[in-house]
């Protein structure tokens, strides 16, 4: 079966727009057009954010997906975003840091796979990963997990209480003056229709 | 040979020179010959809570520069024969002061004392990087405020990658009451984010500004609560088991039975 060329997906930042990065671009450009010319209402007026995968567009093909955009009246293109999506695969493969000490104020750590923390991330600090982030203690920082755009990538902590978290660039943060305590129990931190979701870590919780 | 320890905190006005006279104060009172290096230049004060300011002849930027050896420099304390503050340079700029040089004088004074104190200025810059130079401890002196623990966190983090690990803590200006209301960040909180090991609690107390004004340190006056404080630190500096008593976050009636019932 052949994959889709696009896909849609609503969000509350408008629609998000993919252009798959396995199908060669033409296709991608006359599947794209096909779709918002059967949709043509539901596009009137809409922000769009366009996805192109791992692929780089040419100012070329830039042109060709924006000369489609304008045919549609009040079409907002807000963002052009590449994402890196690692396969399961490639996530799989991917190494793990191992941090033995907490990460404290002003310290940043930085890995293109896992990274795990034995204690905590403080305050002011600062851990990104391209892959997942587990700290065994509390996260009270900022944690990027997914950071080169991969959307299946989680944060997990012991205390979940992050000033920031974001995965593939997506963003949550501590509402201001939030001062609700963390459960004491590990929680997750996923993306879930491009929103971060915040749960218990135990059994069931998975999909 | 002696041990070096800088005493220091990120934040300005925590109280670091209070400290750094005080334990000085509190060990040579336990018999210890001790040094005081007034590592804020610029901000000459530990002469001032010393009581000492009119005798000030050299200065710390004197002794690296090679106009006089420490030994001339070296300021003998009132009180106390075994007792000395290298003070501080007044006008000078904290460049004028390398971590290299720092390092030689610290180590070379080592020799002659069992404790050598080295008050460190506020900031990350410089001056904190002379002042760390020769040590071979720090006393990290916190506020329980959350810019402070923050602030010292950081702090905690450089002297690690500086290779100093025997790193211990002083939360000073506890307000009990504050605590209990919830005001005030409590001690096990303090403890628990920075990871580090608790060597004592100060409490707020006017006590000290008077003293500091004088010149005279509190760690000298049995009865104030601070006093006390100080000593105790100092005992537990020379390895003394001092209980935590002083202080307890949960010192009501109530906290006390929720210990004895295992609530908490
Ligand atoms: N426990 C305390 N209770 C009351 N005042 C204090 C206490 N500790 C320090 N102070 C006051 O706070 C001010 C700053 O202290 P200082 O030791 O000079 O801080 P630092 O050297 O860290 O800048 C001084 O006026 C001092 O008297
Ligand atoms: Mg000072």
């Amino acid at each position: 079966m052949p994959e889709e060329a696009v896909l849609f997906r609503g969000t509350r930042e408008g629609i998000h727009i993919y252009l798959n990065d396995e199908v060669e671009f033409p296709r991608v450009i006359s599947s794209l057009e096909q779709r918002l010319a059967t949709s043509r209402n539901f596009f009137q007026g809409a922000r769009v954010v366009i996805n192109t995968g791992r692929r780089t567009l040419t100012a070329d093909q830039m042109a060709a997906v924006s000369s489609i955009l304008n045919k549609y009246e009040g079409v907002q293109l807000v963002r052009l975003e590449q994402s890196r999506a690692a396969t399961a695969q490639e996530n799989r493969e991917m190494t793990a840091l191992i941090v033995e000490k907490p990460v404290r104020s002003g310290q940043q750590i930085y890995h293109p796979g896992h990274v795990i923390i034995i204690g905590d991330v403080n305050p002011g600090a600062e851990v990104v990963a391209e892959g997942n982030i587990v700290v065994m203690g509390a996260l009270r920082g900022t944690a990027h997990a997914g950071y080169a755009g991969n959307r299946s990538a989680f944060v997990v902590a012991n205390v979940m209480m992050p000033s920031q978290v974001s995965i593939a660039g997506i963003l949550a943060r501590r509402p201001d003056g939030d001062t609700m305590q963390a459960k004491l129990e590990p929680e997750i931190a996923r993306l879930k229709d491009d929103q971060i979701i915040i749960e218990p870590c135990h059994q069931g919780s998975y999909e | 040979m002696g041990k070096a320890i800088v005493i220091t905190s990120g934040k300005g006005g925590v109280g670091k020179t209070t400290t750094t006279a005080n334990i000085g104060a509190g060990l040579a009172a336990l018999g210890q010959q001790v040094a005081l290096i007034d590592a804020d230049i610029g901000l000459r004060n530990l002469d001032l809570f010393m009581g000492l300011e009119n005798r000030v002849v050299y200065h710390l930027v004197d002794v690296v520069e090679g106009r006089a050896s420490w030994k001339k420099a070296i300021i003998r304390d009132k009180r106390f024969e075994n007792l000395v503050l290298l003070p501080s340079a007044q006008v000078r700029d904290k460049d004028s002061v390398t971590p290299e040089q720092m390092k030689e004088l610290v180590t070379e004074m080592k020799q002659e004392f069992d404790f050598v104190l080295v008050d460190c200025p506020a900031g990350i810059e410089r001056g904190f990087k002379n002042a760390i130079a020769g040590a071979d401890q720090a006393l990290m002196v916190v506020n329980p405020e959350v810019s402070s623990v923050r602030d010292a966190d950081r702090v905690i983090g450089l002297l690690e990658a500086d290779g100093i690990s025997d790193i211990k803590l002083i939360v000073n200006r506890l307000r009990p009451s504050m605590v209990k209301r919830g005001e005030m960040l409590a001690i096990k909180d303090i403890v628990d984010l920075l990871a580090v090991k608790l060597i004592g609690v100060v409490p707020e107390d006017e006590g000290i500004v008077i003293s500091s004004n004088r010149g005279e340190p509190i760690a000298l006056t049995q009865s104030a609560k601070a006093g006390l404080a100080f000593q105790n630190i100092s005992r537990r500096l020379l390895g003394e088991e001092v209980p935590f008593v002083e202080w307890h976050d949960n010192d009501t009636f109530f906290g006390r039975l929720k210990k004895l019932f295992g609530m908490e």
